[in-house]
């Protein structure tokens, strides 16, 4: 499904990857850990377009596309699905207007009818029960005055209701209470298929204990420098990062 | 309709005058060379064939300020009908003087038309009275005076519309009487080679509240003066406007706030946004005079600029005579925010539908408050299309 080789990114004159390479495979649930500005969030980017990276080495594949060559809204319209690590609060556009604006648009690059206001409606009631999220707040400006968990919950419900193929959460359990973090766990559970692909950034065990991982990465210094199964992460959890001063980059 | 002896006057003023020339500090930003250079002829009367903004029914209709049209509203009348005439006489050319401003001299000297409301004291006019004014090359003079008596209340929709490349020279004067309360909307729409030129003059008495919606969307140069003096004690004004341009077009917004007497508030929010090569100009300014203590003013003039070559000039102009006053001013010019430009984007929405909610976003609050049903959407939807150009 995606397939990263040696991929090199830097902003201005700083080198942020460095030969990153990952491959996921149709249902897959990787974990990306590592320190702080090691590159997650940088690769997330990439990964979904944003503007402001220079891509200097190495390729990404997605279903047979060059990734990077699409407009994010190609990416996106194609199934890849970023939930930020930091949502943005966008005052003055409707969350209800804006999620119908984006599931139509997705719908329609795959060739499915737009939903109008009333059906839309019946299934963003329906996804709202998934992250228990206030019918209310739809009515509200995207993001605005949101407190950072249900600013997390409203990009589950995004992705929830963009089903996207490939899915990249940066940090959606950071700033989460201990029953926010189980709603994000299951939703994320919940959208689990054979078909559908997760890359979970995360710098913590908890979510993983409700996402259990196929695969747990370490990224350092732009690179993937240690992979494992779900108990990698169980390890960084005892012993943290230090190590990896000592250890050579693979 | 107008008073000859008037009319002469006005004339000498308007020769007297001439036309702003470079270093006018009032045209500081616009050139109207253009303007003078075409020396354009007066237009012809004509039928009406623009069509009506949404939600509304015209209550009359002019071509290039000849009356052309009218409906059955009882509070619409023309200018020069002799029921009217003690009415007019008090007010007309009183609120908009003529004597420092050229186009407005050279309106009160050429107008043919005009139309009067009014609003006897006590009444409240539930529907909005709409007014729409036929440009068709050549000059036109439209002319409107609004007299609303104490507390009175109306709603004015004004609407600026046509095609060619002739100039409309309005000039719009409203009183408010004690209490009344009126609601002013300006949809200047003119065609895209067209000029426009606008002045709008009111004057409050006390306790009145006079709310202001000026939207610019036509015309490849216009320029509107808006003047209001707070003459009453409690009254109250809310100016608002949005000016929202593309390709080579330049606007030019002008207000000015008089605060001559004690306890009058008067707020101004006026957005800006500008594609293409287009040049927006808002200049701000509010004179509180000595004894006009107790005063509050406050004026905002964000502006979001969508192209490279896109521009505007903001200028506040705060003057102020004593010290028992609430003031506060900001202009900002700014991009739109790569941050939600991308947001957006990643969720499949496309670029150009992403800048569309953008802009939509930034300015649809001066079009919501219009409230006309069936207008504000419409207008919603102009703002947001200077986003949504390609
Ligand atoms: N636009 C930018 N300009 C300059 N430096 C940048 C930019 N974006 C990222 N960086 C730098 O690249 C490095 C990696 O940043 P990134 O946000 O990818 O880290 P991260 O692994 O997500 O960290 P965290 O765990 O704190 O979220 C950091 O040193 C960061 O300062
Ligand atoms: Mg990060």
């Amino acid at each position: 499904m995606l397939e990263i080789r040696n991929l090199h990114a830097r902003v201005g004159d700083h080198d942020i990857l460095k030969g990153l390479s990952l491959t996921v495979n149709p249902g897959e649930v990787h974990a990306i850990m590592g320190p702080n500005g090691s590159g997650k969030s940088t690769l997330a980017h990439v990964l979904a377009g944003r503007e402001g990276y220079e891509i200097t080495e190495g390729e990404v594949v997605f279903e047979g596309r060059n990734l990077l060559e699409l407009a994010p809204e190609l990416r996106a319209r194609a199934g890849v699905f970023l939930a930020f690590q930091y949502p943005v609060e966008i005052p003055g556009i409707g969350n209800a207007y804006f999620l119908r604006t984006a599931a139509n648009a997705i719908r329609q690059a795959r060739g499915l009818e737009e939903l109008d206001a009333a059906d839309f409606l019946r299934v963003m009631r329906e996804k709202l029960k998934l992250v228990k999220l206030d019918e209310k707040m739809m009515q509200r400006s995207v993001n605005d005055g949101f407190s950072g968990g249900e600013k997390k919950r409203n990009e589950i419900l995004q992705m929830a209701l963009l089903e996207p193929k490939l899915a990249i959460l940066d940090e959606t359990d950071s700033g989460l209470d201990i029953d926010a973090l189980k709603i994000v766990g299951d939703g994320v559970t919940a959208l689990r298929s054979p078909a559908r692909s997760f890359i979970v950034i995360t710098h913590y065990q908890r979510l993983l204990d409700h996402i259990t991982p196929d695969f747990v990465h370490v990224l350092y210094q732009g690179r993937i420098v240690e992979s494992g199964d779900a108990s990698l992460a169980l390890e960084l959890e005892k012993h943290g990062y230090g190590w990896l001063e000592k250890a050579p980059a693979r | 309709m107008i008073d000859p002896a008037l009319r002469e006057q006005a004339l000498a003023r308007f020769g007297a005058l001439g036309y702003p020339q470079r270093g006018d500090e009032a045209f500081k930003y616009t050139n109207v060379a253009p303007i003078a250079e075409r020396a354009f002829a007066p237009g012809e009367p004509g039928e009406p064939r623009a069509a009506t903004l949404p939600g509304l029914e015209a209550a009359m209709v002019f071509v290039n300020g000849h009356l052309a049209g009218r409906g059955a509203s009882p509070y619409v009348a023309p200018l020069g009908a002799p029921e009217h005439r003690a009415l007019v006489q008090a007010h007309l050319a009183r609120v908009a003087a003529f004597e420092q401003f050229v186009f407005c001299a050279e309106n009160t000297a050429k107008a043919t038309d005009g139309a009067l409301v009014h609003v006897p004291a006590g009444t409240s006019v539930e529907a909005p009275l709409h007014v729409r004014f036929e440009a068709r090359g050549g000059a036109g003079y439209p002319r409107l005076l609004v007299v609303a008596g104490a507390n009175s209340r109306v709603q004015v929709v004004e609407h600026h519309t046509g095609e060619g490349e002739g100039l409309a020279n309005a000039v719009t004067e409203i009183v408010c009487g004690p209490g009344a309360s009126v609601h002013h909307v300006v949809v200047q729409d003119q065609a895209p080679s067209a000029f426009h030129i606008g002045r709008v003059a009111v004057r409050q008495d006390r306790d009145s509240r006079f709310v202001s919606h000026h939207l610019t969307f036509g015309a490849a140069l216009s320029r509107t003066d808006l003047r209001v003096c707070l003459d009453g004690e409690g009254a109250e004004c809310t100016l608002e406007g949005a000016f929202a341009l593309g390709g080579t077009q330049h606007a030019d917004n002008d207000t000015f706030v008089d605060h001559a007497k004690p306890g009058a508030t008067s707020r101004e929010l006026y957005k800006g946004v500008l594609n293409g090569r287009s040049h927006g100009v808002f200049t701000g300014r509010v004179l509180v005079r000595p004894g006009a203590t107790q005063t509050s003013a406050q004026q905002s003039n964000p502006n979001l600029l969508l192209s490279k070559s896109a521009h505007v000039d903001t200028r506040p102009q705060l003057e102020i005579h004593n010290n028992d006053v609430k003031c506060t001013h900001g202009a900002t010019i700014g991009r739109l925010d790569a941050d939600s430009l991308f947001f957006l984007r990643a969720r499949g929405i496309d670029f150009v539908e992403a800048r569309r909610l953008l802009v939509a976003a930034f300015g649809g609050e001066i079009a919501e408050r219009v409230a006309v049903p069936g207008l504000c959407e419409w207008l919603y939807e102009r703002i947001a299309a200077v986003g949504g150009a390609q």
